[in-house]
């Protein structure tokens, strides 16, 4: 298996030209992707799950030890999110924003810390462990398709408001859409961060080199919560507007990313236990 | 060859005044009554008045000063004097009949290449021709004009392409709520856009209808005549604003019907969901000071400019059209300075 280990980067960094390439296809004509646009999309999603599994196995663990594994994790969900999405809603122009954001987020990957070899991971072992990690992964995969969302809802309100009709925005979700997904994602997301947030809780209660390592990336992950929480119970007591809904889901998101820089950090600094590496 | 008869063309149209000044030179009935009085005493031989949602114009042959028509239309709708003088204009001889072949040809319209002030013109030389108001120039001029707004439309690609106020106003309500087929349509009045845009509405989905006229007997005649369509006192729409998601207003009415308080108390109701507007009267039945949230109000004249985001790919068909009517109303003025 250690011989794969140098292909790991490769795929993923392969991943990334594979959805620029969907991306620059679905540019000319974003409402209507053809096959080529989709077979990049796919070829992207697929040889980063690869990509992912083998940084997996060459660590002999999850790979989500470093910002750059995890940031890599949260596109893949969000892509795969966005690859089912596709059956619920019939959302124009999505798989264009999807891929343009998959980009962005790989290109912004490839500047965090990575998962050294010298780090070995404490998961293994530990499989509930894991679980905590790669729901709090799903989640965010999913609370960043919901702020995409909320990115087009202010795309699509500013050209309402503008009086535009032309280009970009007419191609868009509409308005009533765009919420719809966010208040589909949201609620979703949060009860998977919920199961995420109380392992997380179990174990730092129970290890206490756990509780060394991760009682920063559990506040954080709380906070996030929260904000989520509070955003959707004010916009379904009807006390928030859509408009100001989408505003802070994408908000709490970006805050929310911009969290995972610490969680590469911590994970750089820890020992790991010396029971943990069976 | 003589000078050629008097004919002018004064008017305030789209092309140098704001909305908020054209739905100012609307003239009720009996306005119009008196202004018809007034074209009397002008010491006109023969005039015509074309009056539609971008236009207010004068065709006229005999002698008048410019400033007459502005001063009687700002007294008639008790406008500040001198409020026109920036933006009426005043077309002379052959400068006029291209501008009236423009006009009914659709080249001067807001929306380039529409249909629909083919018709207007249409009536209105019918009505003056009715009130004895023509002669000899005037009705060789509009039927020569007829002829060539016919022409250019069937022989250029003109109107390929064009897209109606209605098309536009169903576009947008799709990027608002999406599927059409829950949304809650509210019709006030029952003008020819507002007709149009309902149409348009109900081919993409919508199912839902309700349509409120100042005289609900006319409301209640064309729900008989659709089972989708539910007439409603016009004080009870306006009382229950908030369950409706569109609303297309095109009452004829000189004051706005649909005042700010109203649609702020039906947004509170909605608690926060988007509410529609479309403003297709002419003066406009909307009041709006500022922005609503979730309010989405379009008048006409962002219809239009919606519509003609589409113009530069009829840039030649148009330049075609420009010089065919150019030729034409050339060639009208010579044969009629020959005649005078």
């Amino acid at each position: 298996m250690q011989a794969l280990l140098p292909s790991a980067p490769f795929l993923l960094a392969l991943s990334g030209v594979f959805y620029l390439g969907a991306f620059v296809c679905a540019l000319g004509r974003f409402a209507r992707q053809g096959v080529l646009f989709h077979t990049f999309w796919v070829l992207g999603f697929c040889v980063q799950g690869a990509g992912l599994f083998l940084t997996g196995v060459a660590a002999h663990a999850l790979p989500l030890s470093g910002a750059f594994e995890i940031l890599q994790a949260i596109t893949w969900c969000a892509v795969a999110m966005a690859l089912l999405l596709r059956v619920f809603y019939r959302v124009r122009a999505l798989g264009f924003f999807v891929t343009g954001l998959a980009v962005l987020l790989c290109a912004l990957s490839w500047l965090l810390p990575r998962h050294g070899e010298s780090t070995p991971s404490f998961f293994a072992g530990e499989p509930l462990l894991g679980l905590h990690v790669i729901l709090g992964i799903l989640a965010y995969g999913l609370f960043v398709l919901a702020a995409l969302a909320g990115f087009l809802y202010l795309l699509q309100n500013a050209a309402l408001r503008g009086k535009r009709g032309g280009g970009l925005s007419r191609l868009l979700p509409s308005l009533k859409t765009l919420e719809g997904i966010q208040l589909f994602l949201v609620p979703l997301g949060l009860g998977v961060l919920a199961l995420s947030l109380l392992l997380g809780i179990f174990y730092w209660a129970d290890l206490p080199e756990f509780r060394q390592l991760d009682f920063l990336k559990l506040l954080l992950t709380a906070c996030v919560w929260m904000g989520f929480l509070l955003l959707y119970i004010f916009k379904r007591l009807g006390k928030l507007s859509a408009l100001m809904f989408a505003r802070g889901i994408l908000a709490v998101c970006l805050l929310a990313l911009a969290s995972i820089w610490t969680l590469g950090g911590s994970a750089r600094v820890a020992e790991p236990p010396p029971h943990s590496q069976s | 060859m003589s000078d050629g008869p008097s004919l002018f063309m004064w008017g305030v149209s789209h092309k140098k005044a704001p909305l908020q000044l054209r739905e100012r030179c609307v003239l009720s009935p009996e306005q119009r009554t008196d202004f018809e009085a007034l074209l009397k005493t002008a010491g006109l031989r023969e005039h015509l008045i074309l009056s539609t949602c971008n236009r207010f114009e004068i065709y006229a042959v005999g002698g008048a000063p410019p400033e007459f028509f502005a001063r009687a239309l700002e007294r008639l709708n008790a406008l500040p004097e001198g409020e026109l003088e920036n933006y009426h204009e005043q077309l002379k001889g052959e400068q006029a009949v291209n501008h009236l072949m423009r006009v009914a040809g659709g080249l001067d319209s807001q929306m380039v290449g529409e249909t629909e002030i083919f018709g207007q013109v249409k009536d209105a030389y019918a009505a003056a021709q009715a009130a004895g108001a023509t002669g000899a120039v005037l009705n060789r001029l509009f039927q020569k004009a007829f002829q060539a707004a016919k022409w250019v439309r069937s022989h250029t690609d003109i109107s390929r392409g064009l897209t109606s106020v209605g098309s536009v106003a169903v576009d947008l309500a799709e990027r608002i709520f999406g599927d059409l087929e829950k949304a809650h349509v509210l019709v006030l009045g029952a003008g020819e856009v507002g007709e149009k845009t309902l149409a348009a509405m109900r081919s993409r989905g919508a199912r839902r209808t309700t349509l409120a006229s100042r005289t609900h007997e006319h409301a209640l005649a064309m729900a008989a005549q659709d089972e989708n369509i539910t007439a409603m006192p016009l004080q009870d729409a306006l009382e229950n604003l908030w369950r409706f998601d569109i609303v297309i207003a095109s009452l004829a009415a000189q004051q706005p019907v649909l005042e700010n308080f109203l649609i702020d108390a039906a947004l509170t109701k909605r608690r926060f969901e988007p509410m529609f507007f479309i403003d297709a009267a002419m003066p406009r039945n909307i009041e709006l000071c500022g922005e609503l949230p979730q309010a989405y109000v379009y008048n006409l004249d962002d219809l239009s400019k919606i519509a003609n985001e589409n113009l530069a790919s009829r840039h030649k068909a148009i330049e075609a059209c420009e010089k065919i009517l150019s030729q034409r109303a050339e060639k009208l003025w010579q044969s009629l300075c020959l005649r005078a």
